[in-house]
């Protein structure tokens, strides 16, 4: 179905207003973190935090080329698992 | 100077607007780099950027203080003048070859981005054929990169931070997580029930009642970014149903512990409401 009338002229601010709060409700809650280490190993992670496991992973090898600091949690996830 | 290995990649550091006729500094990985434009900034469309080290290899003054001139950036304090190559040129030494650290640097889809000069990496390039733009920004973030990541590769957090787009809290044990890796990748494909919406904007995205949500995400690490695809689905028929949103974040790591987020927000359009809203509200 075909956008009509005022939700045609609508959808770009409002849809753009959106984006803007819901970024600034994450912002919010990373910068009231009680521990912003970027270190996880320790933490107790559930299914949802499948997804950041392997991206700390290719982050490590990808992005940071291996070096140490930052990004040394040090988890390893199987990536076989899907 | 030594670079970071990170440098290598692509990175957004400014959104077009925010890039005028003078130079700007910005900070990357801790570096920090003169970013201007070696012309005039063109109405409409990518124009020509240079970025070199903002501290000038003569004295140390920030090259992001002076002006640009003939495609150069000038020091204000005692004038040279450095090239997007990295080539100098000094008033009173006109023999001297001079040289500084330059970035490879360009503006494209709305955004100024930089690497390390002469690395072959491809740009980072995200397929919006067939959306609208609906809106760029660059948002800063005390917190370092992983930890800012973190938030937006999971949607455990939606029910209790987002307003309205991700699913209810109480609910989230409906939510299906699939996570697809590759040895570049992480996909990450959540459908669950929406969390409820004010009328109004339930109207606007104009979803089916009992809609599932669908955050169907690739994460990249060349340079970290994701791609998001939101959408709505009947839970009945998995027909789609309501509009599709594209979305496109970089993370820029400004220091060890600040990140800059780049949001790039498309949704999917008709011909008739790209035109209707080129006309009222583009922003380019």
């Amino acid at each position: 179905m075909g956008r009509v009338g005022l939700n045609s002229l609508l959808l770009k601010p409002l849809t753009a207003w959106l984006g803007r709060l819901e970024i600034e409700a994450d912002v919010k809650m990373i910068e009231g973190l009680a521990d912003k280490s970027p270190e996880i190993r320790g933490n107790q992670l559930g299914r949802f935090d499948r997804g950041p496991l392997a991206s700390r992973n290719r982050m490590r090898r990808i992005y940071r080329r291996g070096v140490e600091g930052l990004d040394a949690a040090g988890v390893e996830l199987d990536d076989s698992e899907t | 100077m030594t670079l970071r290995p990170e440098l290598d990649f692509w990175h957004p550091v400014l959104t077009s607007e925010e890039l005028g006729d003078t130079p700007e500094k910005v900070r990357l990985l801790g570096t920090e780099v003169s970013v201007f434009r070696t012309a005039k900034k063109p109405l409409r469309g990518g124009g020509t950027v240079g970025a070199v080290l903002d501290r000038c290899p003569h004295r140390g003054a920030s090259l992001s203080k002076g002006h640009v001139r003939e495609g150069c950036v000038v020091c204000p304090y005692h004038g040279w003048s450095w090239a997007p190559d990295g080539t100098g040129k000094s008033p009173g030494n006109p023999d001297g070859r001079f040289r500084t650290q330059a970035f490879d640097a360009l503006e494209s889809d709305g955004a100024i981005w930089i690497k390390r000069a002469g690395t072959a990496v491809p740009f980072p390039r995200f397929d919006v054929a067939g959306f609208l733009e609906i809106a760029r920004f660059r948002r800063r973030v005390n917190a370092p990169l992983e930890v800012v990541l973190d938030n937006f590769i999971e949607v455990e957090h939606t029910g209790n931070v987002h307003y309205v787009l991700g699913y209810d809290t109480h609910r989230l044990d409906e939510v299906i997580c699939k996570v697809e890796t590759t040895p570049e990748t992480v996909r990450v494909y959540n459908q669950g029930p929406q969390k409820p919406m004010p009328w109004a904007l339930r109207k606007l995205f104009r979803y089916p009642p009992n809609a599932h949500f669908v955050d169907d995400w690739t994460t990249r690490f060349a340079p970290v970014s994701s791609v998001y695809d939101q959408y709505w689905i009947d839970r009945l028929t998995g027909e789609r149903g309501g509009d599709f949103l594209r979305n496109a974040v970089f993370f820029t790591p400004v220091e060890d512990d600040v990140t800059d987020l780049f949001v790039f927000v498309f949704a999917e359009a008709t011909a008739w409401v790209a035109s209707a809203s080129t006309a009222c509200c583009s922003s380019r």
